[in-house]
């Protein structure tokens, strides 16, 4: 029993250390920069992918004409689902610049462009404050898990005293289950926590095909 | 490209062939993938992956041996340098280095090997070839860049936490100067006149110039690219052209490679690559610049005469190095 108390005392410390790179135990350090609290991925978070980052194309000034046109609308829901091979994606850019007169084919790509851009921004808005959720009740829970733990009775001092035949039986099970419960509260924690880095290579992962698709557009075009 | 080859008849097929063999002969370059534990070797005539091989744990930056028999990576979380065939990609064996090696360079007598070691502020010399390590220079925190001179008689180390150049004599190993740059310096490269050493600050946005001869900072170049906001434009690699008239910067998240004018140190040119561009090189014929990007996992294929970005060649995950073979 008192090795199970120091091991999760030691889980529990466990949690601190895997939460201090995300800001919670740093929270003096970067008062001033109360985004760091609520974003936990290690690189930094921009909130919106310009289109200066990716095109060197025609300034993209109209964001919003391209839902008026419906083969631009649907097309660009295909490329930007991640479901979609990059091979595909590029091999649909081509055939579209293709049934596009060549005297609009740059003004049509450009608009393309932005329907990606447009989507691609919808897309990381979701996923990113999907990850600041996800995080927020991670820290909640944190602080949650640490008050039981400071709850559960100490280990005994001597061992050699500590004889559970002198205790109600009662008052061990009880004991029992709620460092039981305490012990799989922590193990959901970090099962959970572990799901943190994985999330933050989503936005990267539509950053990247954002550019590659920018890239397949802007082969298309002449200016 | 294959798809081409294949639809259209042999004989065109191998006119392009010969259309690209004049465009650059075939050298083959190899990129560290940090994240994959990987290298992806590229063929530069045709502008592929022809192989990818798994390597030591987080392999960083890259040298070949002056010969071009060897390849040379820091596998950073190996905490030692390992030596590989350049044609065979065959582990051929492990060079002692301090720990989490990051950047290296080699002394043009193609033995002294010098590595940045960025946990415990030392530069670790190794023979290559006896494999022993002959000293360790006490230099900066953090050390990164590690830029020698032509001639072989200096040594530019940057301490990206201290901010400073520091110039090694490589005679004594000794550190003879230090020259004070903008936030986290990253890489160090000398003009071939060795009349410029240009070093990057990756935090501060700029690149200083400095005058090897008296240490003395020529000129502070700044970026500034429409649309994209200053933060973003963080230089790291820079290459310069052998006659010594174009210096490339890669500016990092921004996407883009800087092409200045080493004259007027003015920026020419903004050239749109893959995502977080990182370090670069340049094939031994001059003509093409390869750069790793970070985060689009590819590399970029630029044309230096015509100043464009003409592929992106998928890797291997977070691409880090790249060095090209000199045949």
């Amino acid at each position: 029993m008192k090795m199970l108390g120091h091991t999760l005392r030691r889980a529990s410390l466990q949690i601190f250390t895997a939460l201090a790179p995300f800001g919670w135990m740093a929270v003096p350090a970067i008062a001033d920069e109360p985004a760091k609290a609520e974003w936990p991925c290690v690189y930094r978070k921009v909130p919106i992918l310009s289109a200066a980052t990716i095109w060197d194309g025609p300034a993209i000034t109209d964001t919003s004409s391209w839902r008026k046109d419906e083969a631009i609308r649907k097309l660009s829901q295909y490329l930007v689902s991640r479901r979609v091979k990059e091979d595909e994606a590029e091999a649909a850019i081509k055939k579209y610049a293709a049934s596009i007169p060549a005297d609009t084919r740059d003004a049509k790509l450009t608009e393309l462009f932005a329907a990606v851009l447009t989507r691609t921004n919808e897309d990381r808005k979701v996923v990113m404050s999907g990850i600041e959720r996800f995080h927020k009740r991670q820290l909640e829970r944190a602080k949650e898990i640490e008050k039981e733990g400071i709850a559960l009775p100490p280990p005994s001092d001597d061992a050699g005293q500590t004889d559970d035949s002198q205790n109600p039986a009662g008052e061990i099970s009880k004991l029992s289950g709620k460092e039981e419960q305490y012990k799989w509260e922590v193990r959901t924690f970090q099962e959970k926590q572990a799901n943190i880095p994985i999330a933050c290579e989503i936005p990267q992962l539509i950053d990247e095909r954002a550019g590659a698709l920018a890239r397949a557009i802007r082969a298309e075009m002449k200016s | 490209m294959p798809r081409i080859s294949q639809a259209w008849p042999a004989v065109a097929a191998a006119l392009l062939a010969s259309c690209y063999a004049t465009s650059a002969s075939a050298y083959t370059a190899y990129v560290t993938n940090e994240k994959d534990n990987s290298l992806s070797v590229i063929d530069t005539d045709k502008l592929e992956v022809i192989k990818t091989v798994k390597i030591g744990q987080r392999p960083r930056g890259i040298v070949m041996s002056n010969d071009g028999k060897w390849i040379i990576v820091c596998t950073s979380d190996d905490n030692d340098v390992k030596v590989y065939d350049a044609k065979t990609l065959e582990f051929v064996k492990t060079l002692p280095s301090g720990p989490d090696p990051e950047l290296l360079t080699l002394h043009p007598d193609g033995k002294r090997l010098y590595i940045a070691n960025e946990d415990d502020n030392l530069v670790t010399v190794v023979d290559i070839e006896t494999s022993k390590v002959l000293t360790e220079i006490p230099v900066g925190v953090e050390p990164e860049g590690m830029g020698m001179s032509p001639d072989g008689k200096v040594l530019v180390n940057t301490s990206e936490t201290t901010n400073m150049a520091h110039f090694i004599d490589t005679q004594n190993h000794k550190t003879f100067d230090n020259v004070l740059v903008d936030s986290r310096p990253r890489v160090a490269m000398f003009n071939s006149a060795q009349t410029q050493l240009w070093v990057s600050s990756e935090v501060g946005g700029t690149v200083a110039v400095i005058n090897p001869a008296d240490r003395k900072i020529i000129t502070k170049i700044n970026f500034e690219i429409p649309g994209v906001e200053k933060e973003a434009i963080q230089p790291v690699g820079i290459r310069i052209t052998q006659d010594g008239k174009f210096a490339f910067i890669a500016l990092g998240p921004a996407n883009r490679v800087a092409v200045v004018d080493t004259s007027t140190f003015k920026v020419l040119k903004y050239i749109l690559v893959g995502q977080r561009v990182w370090q670069m090189y340049f094939t031994p014929d001059g003509k093409l610049l390869f750069t790793t990007n970070g985060a689009s996992n590819d590399v970029s294929v630029i044309d230096v005469a015509s100043q464009k970005a003409i592929k992106s060649i998928k890797v291997g995950r977070y691409p880090w190095g790249v060095v090209v073979s000199p045949n």
